[in-house]
């Protein structure tokens, strides 16, 4: 397979991880921060694979896995809290989730 | 008897009537009070004695000399000395009562007036509720008095000076029903306390510098250490000074005299004319070896004596409450003693002490006579008592009294002690013409206002308040008065100048006392400023004058006060005389002075203080720390985006730094 | 083959951003999938052909799915979709624009000269990977199981009960008698 430049790999990862910051502060539903917070997770996996691509070791695959059990366990967490504050204030509004305010 | 029975009857009685007094009959309060003053008289004439042999061995007075004891510079003295008070590294104080005779002819005044006061109190109290407390305090007083002048040495003096100041605050706030009595007292306490604490830095740096505050050894360890004219001896004289002038009211603390008169009058008569207030002139007659030292703060004495005689000379002229009058004439006539301190003429102001004494509390008593009958104390109200039925006698025991205050020529005690208060100003070396001229100015105010005062009250047409029937006196309202008339009329021939005669008893007998300073300082001979028939001229001339004065001060206050011509109307109404009055009416401002240069702005800073603005300060971090709280916890606003757009803008700082630093 | 990765990485990238921005929550989650289909053509061809499997398996998968789940029982799409737009005002795009796209510029100036070698195709197979995990990074793999259970077990507690976990266990433990409440019945709508 080709070489691709590290430095062009590092960069994809980047944008990755800035459009999903981008997303987590741009919007105020909870699930919407969710996915983002999923790109930027995804962001960091290929910087990683590129790293360990370029540095010829699997390292970089075995930390991409450990994300991803990571994530999953995140995302299975997060879910079953959106789904009680939903039961709680019916809505999923960030914003309106404020009472550790002061 | 011992000399410490002199302090401790009183001190017994008095003592016995604040346990007890509220519940004991009036008379037997009377007697026990009246006796304990007696017993101390007593005491005093029985070890005067010996003193007076000592003086006058011609009198063939046949008192051992071993019952006294002299002193290496030859003064005679009966030291009692009871028990050490005081013992620590470098001092040593024992309650110690001297009796030399400085301190008897204080005893002999003090206690003596004092009874003839305490008779006439018996009476004119006698409608008192308050008759024990009144009584427990007098003789309180009378002790502290004679504490103070008996002791041997300076820290039990203090104890009487304090004790005085504190009868003194009692007495004045008697009526304590009233505020303005209370405000009066503690205006007084206030005043004197400024002195007070001149007085006891005085004392501190003595027994600090010279390791004793026994007298006679304050006077030789000053000898030796201190060089004439070197800054601790004027420090401590100075100090000595103020505590003089807080006490007897000079200037500038005198401004608490007057409102004392809001006290019963047997209080103004016995404290604030005849005892606690000469207590200044005997401190300093008493330390004069320290004076001497120090010329500038000796000449200091004389210079404030007397601007401090004419000014409240002016003041007595213009005031319209009986008592009033007799404040600031008792201000001015101290004046005059200190005036005499101040050219070293220690024995003419003592002799001006004694006559003062006498016709003050004569004075004081006539018009607690008038107030008592009459119950009107405004001058302008009164008038034509001489001519009542119930006031004749009054009337002219208060004649004696003004005399004598005058100066009236050579029949009055006043004359005489007068007189020689202003020959000694010609005595060198302290020479001071300039306070001659002063002091016989106020001579002729003095007379002025004392017969003003006399022919408002009982001469000239009858006024308001003496229109209605009056009771007389009691008979023990009399009686005192009748015996301090005497002294007024007669204590005058104990120093007749050597013009009219001669007779130096009471020169002779304070002479041991003052001899050894008088020797070093080259005092006491005027043969450098005149010669002997020059002398002789002078002082007769001087005599001329100020019995002149008397005469025509008598003359114009009779033509101007009860006569009024019209040329008098005319002159009391210009805006320049009636202005001037009204300034020396208020005794020239003193106490608007007082009001806005101490008084005022302490009470503003209070007010500024009582909000603790050093709390303030230290408020100003907490502050400071709450306003921090506020500003950071606008950051905690609870919501997750927040929180992620700090993270996201902390990572680009973090960024920034690493690419840039 | 970089043209490859080029062309997938600009599609995960566009997609990326599509996804982020959507207001209806499916197309988003839709936009989401393609990204990571584009991801896992870029693992591919760096030589990680089993996480690109595993990419595709586990996340787009099963968490893109459960969010889907999870988004069906929560919001009904279309309602949501108003919802989103009134959320989504012009002026909320400042902050965020700046702050993502500083970091971005940052992050690129900084990163895209970063030199060395090249990143190879060569494949490092799941052997190799599978061996690393269970000799030198055993303690993780167990971590990383645990830290499963804990998910696990936290999703299970937090959904439970139909008005949350005070509800499931009935009432407030407490080991001291509810003041609040009298006699024998603690029920009701008292809490």
């Amino acid at each position: 397979m080709a070489a691709v430049p590290t430095g062009h790999v590092l960069v994809v990862a980047v944008l990755l991880v800035c459009i999903g910051a981008f997303g987590v502060l741009l919007r105020r539903n909870l699930l919407f921060m969710l996915l983002s917070l999923e790109v930027v997770l995804n962001g960091a996996a290929l910087a990683f694979i590129g790293a360990g691509s370029r540095w010829q070791q699997p390292d970089g695959q075995a930390f991409v896995l450990l994300i991803m059990v990571m994530a999953a366990a995140e995302v299975a967490v997060g879910l079953a809290l959106f789904l009680q504050i939903h039961r709680r204030v019916s809505s999923l509004d960030a914003d309106a989730l404020d009472s550790l305010r002061g | 008897m011992p000399v410490w029975t002199m302090v401790a009857a009183p001190l017994a009685a008095g003592v016995l009537l604040g346990l007890s007094g509220a519940r004991l009959d009036k008379r037997l309060v009377a007697v026990v009070a009246c006796l304990a003053v007696l017993i101390s008289f007593a005491a005093a004439v029985g070890n005067s004695v010996p003193l007076m042999a000592a003086a006058f061995p011609g009198l063939g007075i046949a008192e051992p000399d071993a019952a006294l004891s002299r002193t290496a510079a030859g003064v005679p003295h009966l030291t009692e000395s009871l028990y050490t008070w005081v013992e620590v590294d470098g001092l040593t104080v024992d309650v110690a009562f001297k009796l030399d005779p400085l301190a008897a002819l204080m005893v002999l005044v003090v206690s003596g007036v004092g009874f003839l006061i305490h008779l006439y109190a018996a009476a004119y109290m006698a409608d008192d509720p308050d008759y024990g407390r009144f009584f427990c305090y007098m003789n309180l007083f009378v002790a502290a008095m004679l504490t103070l002048v008996l002791a041997d040495n300076l820290l039990l003096l203090y104890l009487g000076w304090e004790g005085v100041g504190v009868c003194s605050y009692l007495l004045i706030g008697f009526w304590y029903q009233d505020p303005a009595n209370g405000a009066a007292a503690r205006k007084a306490f206030i005043v004197t306390r400024v002195g007070d604490v001149a007085l006891l830095v005085a004392i501190l740096l003595l027994a600090v510098q010279l390791g004793t505050l026994q007298l006679d050894a304050l006077a030789s360890g000053a000898l030796a250490a201190w060089p004439n004219g070197g800054f601790e001896v004027t420090l401590v004289a100075l100090l000595l000074l103020a505590g003089a002038v807080g006490k007897s009211a000079q200037l500038p603390l005198q401004v608490w005299l007057p409102d004392a008169m809001a006290g019963p009058t047997p209080v103004s008569a016995l404290l604030h004319a005849a005892t606690m207030v000469t207590a200044g002139v005997y401190l300093i007659a008493r330390t004069h070896e320290l004076f001497l030292l120090a010329p500038a703060v000796l000449a200091m004495v004389a210079t404030l004596g007397g601007l401090t005689a004419f000014f409240a000379a002016c003041s007595a002229l213009v005031q319209n409450d009986i008592k009033r009058v007799l404040a600031y004439s008792t201000i001015s006539q101290i004046g005059y003693m200190f005036a005499a301190l101040g050219v070293a003429g220690f024995a003419a102001a003592l002799f001006h002490f004694m006559t003062h004494a006498f016709f003050k509390a004569l004075l004081f008593l006539s018009a607690g006579n008038v107030t008592h009958c009459v119950g009107e104390t405004d001058l302008r109200r009164l008038g034509g008592l001489r001519r009542s039925r119930a006031l004749p006698g009054t009337a002219a025991l208060a004649a004696v009294g003004a005399g004598s205050l005058a100066g009236l020529p050579l029949i009055t005690s006043g004359f005489y002690s007068k007189d020689a208060i202003l020959w000694a100003t010609l005595q060198p070396p302290f020479l001071r013409p300039g306070l001659l001229l002063l002091l016989l100015i106020t001579a002729g105010l003095t007379s002025l206002y004392a017969f003003r005062w006399y022919f408002m009250i009982f001469s000239g047409p009858a006024g308001p308040a003496t229109e209605r029937e009056l009771h007389r006196p009691r008979d023990l309202m009399l009686y005192p008065l009748i015996a301090l008339a005497a002294g007024s009329l007669l204590a005058g021939f104990l120093e007749v100048p050597a013009t009219l005669g001669g007779y130096h008893a009471l020169s002779e007998f304070l002479a041991p006392v003052f001899a050894a300073a008088e020797q070093r300082h080259g005092l006491g001979s005027n043969a450098t400023l005149f010669s002997v028939e020059q002398a002789h001229r002078a002082e007769l001339i001087l005599q001329a004058v100020s019995a002149a004065l008397a005469v025509l001060g008598m003359m114009l206050a009779y033509h101007w006060f009860i006569v009024r011509p019209p040329w008098q109307r005319w002159l009391a109404q210009t805006p320049v005389v009636a202005s001037v009055a009204e300034i020396m009416r208020i005794g020239w401002g003193a106490d608007a002075m007082y009001s806005t240069f101490v008084a005022q702005p302490y009470r503003a800073l209070a007010r500024r203080l009582r909000h603790e603005p050093i709390d303030d300060g230290i408020g100003a971090l907490t502050g400071a720390v709450r306003l921090s709280h506020y500003l950071l916890v606008l950051t905690q606003s609870g919501r997750v985006r927040t929180y992620a757009a700090g993270m996201v803008l902390g990572a680009l700082v973090l960024l920034l730094s690493w690419l840039w630093g | 083959m970089s043209a490859v990765f080029y062309i997938a990485s600009t599609i995960a990238v566009v997609a990326a951003f599509l996804a982020v921005t959507r207001s209806d929550a499916l197309h988003a989650v839709l936009w989401l999938l393609v990204a990571l289909f584009g991801i896992a053509v870029d693992f591919l061809v760096l030589g990680a052909p089993f996480l690109a499997a595993l990419e595709v398996i586990v996340y787009a998968g099963a968490i893109v799915v459960v969010i889907l789940f999870v988004m069906m029982m929560v919001a009904g799409p279309a309602a949501s979709r108003g919802q989103e737009r009134r959320w989504l005002p012009p002026r909320a795009w400042i902050l965020p624009s700046l702050l993502a796209a500083g970091l971005a510029a940052l992050a690129v100036t900084w990163l895209a000269g970063a030199g060395g070698p090249a990143a190879e195709g060569t494949v490092i197979g799941a052997r190799r990977v599978g061996m690393l995990l269970f000799s030198d990074w055993l303690v993780a793999v167990e971590l990383a199981s645990v830290l499963l259970l804990a998910g696990l077990v936290g999703a299970l507690y937090l959904s439970s009960g139909s008005e949350g976990p005070a509800r499931a266990n009935g009432r407030r433990r407490q080991p001291w008698p509810d003041p609040d409440v009298t006699g024998p019945g603690r029920g009701g709508a008292a809490d």
